[in-house]
């Protein structure tokens, strides 16, 4: 039997009795599990978001259609910038589960530094389209549009905000690798809004150049 | 050594042996170089349908890169896996299902019926077609407010007729309905073109719209 299996209750960790509570009899912590838990219901939300603009595209007769509007060097560069936040996002925990809290500010700070990036992206975005006639409420595709991309940036600021606020508190209290599964679990949430653009990425952007005439 | 499955929240610094640093950045590579192939994919030669096979594949294997490894479902407890994939699946059908509904023709709405005997066309009722039907988009009159994407159309029915020689202007209004970008109006070269609301209207609507239009001296 491993150390692991023979602590399922978190004895041993010097973390006393609140931890306790935190693991159940699937050795796994409760948080994570929510966390999951909520990803899980998070792909219905954007599953739902996708599937109206996918299910309306190309049906709406007022323009600006998408092939009109979208730019996709501004889209890819916005893509790669997210990507490569994973990546720091990944080292950020990977620094944190070492116990390495220079490196744990530098790839955190950076990880939300990219994630504003993608954020002014997609400001310029928005008022690119805005100015073309593209609003919320000019047309379906307007609709539709918005709605999906708006949500997933405001899971990107929420982000942002999530790793600024434990960058903040890194200084502020004792920060070292007993908080690793706080910064994992902001981790989970953040691969998430790079998983979801993965898609958003492929079936809104790239699709609508493959077809390459207006409205898709 | 520890059963991935089993580690608990408490041993992260285990789950790191799985995958290193360098692990990470190569995967970080894969995905860059994946998306600059989905990019390049768009000006392949190929038909339409095999790029969207290719562009599902690659979409598919960035989305379980970044879960198995940044995420670290391919080390940690199936239990994650199975509650991320339920939504997951849920999700995936749920837009299938919308995407199958609109293409089902028995669910689609019925086209609209071509009028019979058309009445004589009236521009109280095409100013209600113009409110309706779409124009107002990127068009507005003294009467109607609408956006000012496309030219103002209080005029219409005396300017109409100076457009194109030879072309009075209920024949020019009819012309910019039905082919939109048969006359570009100078100043408007680079807006947003205008797209073809015809099929939006059965004749009825379409003979009360023109009327309208041209009423607009």
């Amino acid at each position: 039997m491993s150390d692991a299996l023979a602590v399922p209750h978190g004895h041993g960790h010097g973390h006393g009795h609140e931890h306790d509570h935190e693991v159940g009899c699937t050795g796994l912590h409760h948080r994570k599990i929510m966390m999951w838990a909520f990803l899980g219901s998070d792909c219905m939300f954007f599953g739902s978001l996708i599937a109206t603009y996918v299910a309306y595209v190309g049906k709406s007769p007022i323009p600006p259609v998408p092939y009109d509007v979208f730019d996709l060097n501004v889209t890819s560069i916005s893509t790669f910038v997210l990507l490569m936040s994973s990546l720091m996002m990944v080292l950020c925990l990977s620094a944190i589960q070492r116990n390495d809290i220079k490196w744990f500010r530098v790839w955190c700070a950076m990880t939300a530094f990219f994630g504003l990036i993608f954020l002014g992206f997609q400001y310029y975005e928005f008022s690119h389209f805005v100015s073309r006639g593209l609003t919320l409420k000019s047309s379906l595709f307007g609709s539709t549009f918005f709605v999906l991309t708006g949500t997933h940036g405001t899971h990107v600021a929420i982000g942002v905000l999530w790793l600024l606020s434990m960058l903040f508190f890194s200084y502020r209290t004792g920060f070292g690798r007993e908080r690793a599964l706080d910064v994992e679990i902001a981790g989970l949430y953040w691969h998430f809004v790079d998983i979801v653009w993965i898609v958003i990425f492929t079936v809104v952007y790239i699709v609508e150049f493959v077809v390459g005439h207006p409205g898709g | 050594m520890a059963n991935p499955s089993t580690l608990t929240a408490e041993e992260p610094h285990l789950h790191a042996a799985h995958a290193t640093n360098k692990t990470y950045v190569n995967i970080a590579i894969i995905l860059a170089v994946i998306t600059a192939v989905e990019i390049g994919a768009i000006y392949l030669p190929w038909p339409d349908v095999v790029k969207f096979v290719l562009l599902g594949i690659l979409s598919i294997a960035k989305f379980a890169m970044v879960c198995m490894f940044f995420m670290h479902l391919y080390f940690d407890s199936r239990l994650l896996t199975f509650l991320f994939a339920a939504g997951l699946v849920l999700g995936v059908l749920t837009t299938l299902t919308l995407k199958a509904l609109m293409y089902v023709p028995s669910l689609s709405p019925p086209p609209k019926p071509a009028a019979v005997a058309l009445k004589p066309p009236d521009a109280k009722r095409g100013m209600v077609v113009f409110e309706t039907v779409g124009c107002t988009a990127c068009h507005f009159t003294k009467d109607v407010p609408g956006q000012a994407i496309g030219p103002e159309l209080d005029g219409i029915g005396t300017r109409g007729a100076t457009r194109i020689k030879g072309m009075d202007a209920k024949a020019y209004v009819e012309q910019s309905i039905e082919s939109p970008q048969a006359f570009i109006v100078t100043g408007f070269e680079d807006k947003a073109q205008m797209a073809n609301l015809r099929g939006n209207m059965d004749d009825q609507e379409y003979a009360d719209l023109v009327t309208y239009l041209i009423s607009l001296k």
